[in-house]
């Protein structure tokens, strides 16, 4: 069935089709969860509590198209939640799983995330969004509710602080401003 | 960095899929012991802030209000899904009103009420020793003492911080078949503070009987039909309010038969969404045909000559549409 068809049955309550829609988009939720937790675990977590407040917000959802921008919001604010809880409880470093690997190509990978998991709060979202999620500076800078110049900054910061951390590699062509 | 590095890379995060299911499944089901089985009457104007901001910024808002709300952020706030609350608001059309109670230590005050049309909005002040992260706030209420003829009677709001205590503002559709000129809703809270899945099980502890005054509004009578085989609608009614319009409806089907619902589009053709709610009025089975009365809300003001009503069967077989001119 057609993803909008679904939406629109979830909006009015359907609550199999709500687990349908967000099935079908679960690993871009497991995955961008990860990016902020480092840790299957806390991924987990953070994908449960958001299926538990988009189903009982999704009647508040008023147009489909924006359903997954709308998921994706609901999804970060969960994730900054079991970001915060964690922060009282242990140190963050200690939670980010890195399994050993011999593989170049595969530490590079590691890298990235563990750089990802280091950035601010902002400057990650700013990240995922336009990199992962493949957001235009606009849209992006509406699901942060924030004017698209800020967004242009954490886009820099972020992509510098990356930089830095993986060695200085050169930037690619990405231009965003 | 390339996009389509930071793509390669983030697909090389395994995905547990088995366990990401059984999240999604836990998450839904924690949801739906929170929330009513059926479609929400109601919507709530004070939702979710992922929600909330992200219509904030999608530009719904006609400049006017956009200005309005950089001088009044709050009520903004409150009514930024209430389209018929910025607009009645616009006009002076609200009612103030001051109906406090007091249990545990917080005090809820009613402050105003609107009732246009077939849609009525309510907007409360909470103090006292609410607790919990102020962004999580939330009070679950019901109305008409959960009255089991009305489909639903139950929802939660979230609370919109003021200094120091919340606001709330709730939007319902009336949901009896007649619409009285004046009456007294019966609005209680169960529950204010962070969800809690023991609030389905409690009584009401701020209890209300919310005065409210019908604004003026007009009736057009339209007996317009459209059927498939042994499905038939009827639109029965128009009922044009301030700021707000209802269509009432008798949808006639066999018993255990598919159901129907309306769509609706405006005369540029696009489908007409924002917090519409469609309300069970009354139900009856003879010889096997139900034959049920409907209420359709749409809280807002058309920019439109007519509205083209488009039922549409669950297989997603159309009935032929009709249209009622504005």
């Amino acid at each position: 069935m057609k993803e909008a068809k679904l939406v629109k049955k979830a909006m009015k309550g359907n609550g199999r089709a709500f687990e349908e829609l967000l099935i079908l988009h679960s690993d871009r939720l497991y995955r961008t969860a990860y990016l902020y937790a480092g840790n299957r675990e806390d991924a987990l977590d953070i994908v449960q509590e958001a299926s538990y407040k988009a189903f009982l917000a999704i009647s508040q959802l008023k147009n489909e198209e924006y359903f997954l921008t709308w998921l994706t919001r609901i999804l970060i604010h969960c994730a900054y939640d079991v970001l915060k809880k964690r922060k009282r409880e242990l140190p963050a470093d200690k939670l980010v799983e890195l399994p050993s690997s011999s593989n170049r190509e595969a530490e590079e990978t590691l890298d990235l995330m563990e750089a990802i998991t280091q950035l601010k709060e902002q400057q990650r979202t700013a990240i995922i969004l336009f990199y992962y999620h493949d957001m235009t500076i606009s849209d992006a800078a509406k699901t942060m509710d924030i004017p698209e110049n800020t967004l242009k900054t954490y886009l820099q910061r972020g992509r510098k602080e990356l930089k830095n951390r993986l060695g200085g590699e050169p930037d690619g062509k990405e231009n965003v401003s | 960095m390339e996009k389509k590095m930071f793509h390669e890379s983030v697909g090389q995060i395994e995905v547990p899929e088995e366990d990401v299911v059984k999240a999604i499944q836990a998450g839904i089901r924690k949801g739906s012991r929170m929330k009513p089985k059926r479609k929400p009457l109601f919507k709530t104007a004070a939702v979710s802030a992922a929600a909330a901001a992200l219509f904030l910024s999608s530009g719904f808002l006609f400049p006017s209000m956009a200005k309005v709300m950089a001088e009044i952020p709050l009520l903004a706030k409150l009514y930024e899904h209430d389209k018929v609350a910025e607009n009645l608001a616009s006009q002076q059309l609200i009612t103030e009103l001051n109906e406090k109670t007091t249990y545990d230590g917080i005090d809820v005050t009613v402050i105003e009420a609107y009732y246009d049309g077939a849609i009525i909005g309510v907007t409360f002040d909470v103090r006292g020793d609410v607790k919990g992260d102020q962004d999580e706030i939330y009070a679950f209420y019901e109305i008409f003492d959960r009255d089991p003829n009305i489909e639903e009677t139950m929802e939660l709001v979230k609370l919109v911080p003021d200094g120091e205590g919340y606001k709330g503002h709730i939007q319902l559709s009336y949901p009896r078949s007649e619409l009285p000129a004046e009456m007294k809703l019966p609005l209680n809270f169960l529950g204010i503070g962070e969800i809690d899945d023991s609030w389905k099980d409690e009584q009401g502890k701020w209890n209300f009987d919310v005065p409210i005054l019908q604004l003026p509004y007009e009736t057009i009578t339209l007996g317009l039909a459209t059927e498939l085989g042994p499905h038939k609608v009827t639109l029965e009614k128009l009922i044009t309010g301030k700021s707000s319009t209802a269509i009432e409806y008798t949808l006639t089907y066999p018993e255990g038969g598919q159901r129907v619902m309306l769509d609706l589009f405006d005369s540029k053709g696009k489908q007409i969404i924002g917090g519409t709610s469609d309300a069970k009025l009354e139900k009856k089975t003879e010889n096997g045909i139900v034959i049920e009365k409907r209420r359709i809300t749409i809280p807002m003001v058309l920019d439109s000559d007519f509205i083209e009503v488009q039922p549409v069967l669950e297989s997603g077989e159309e009935l032929g549409s009709v249209r009622i001119e504005l």
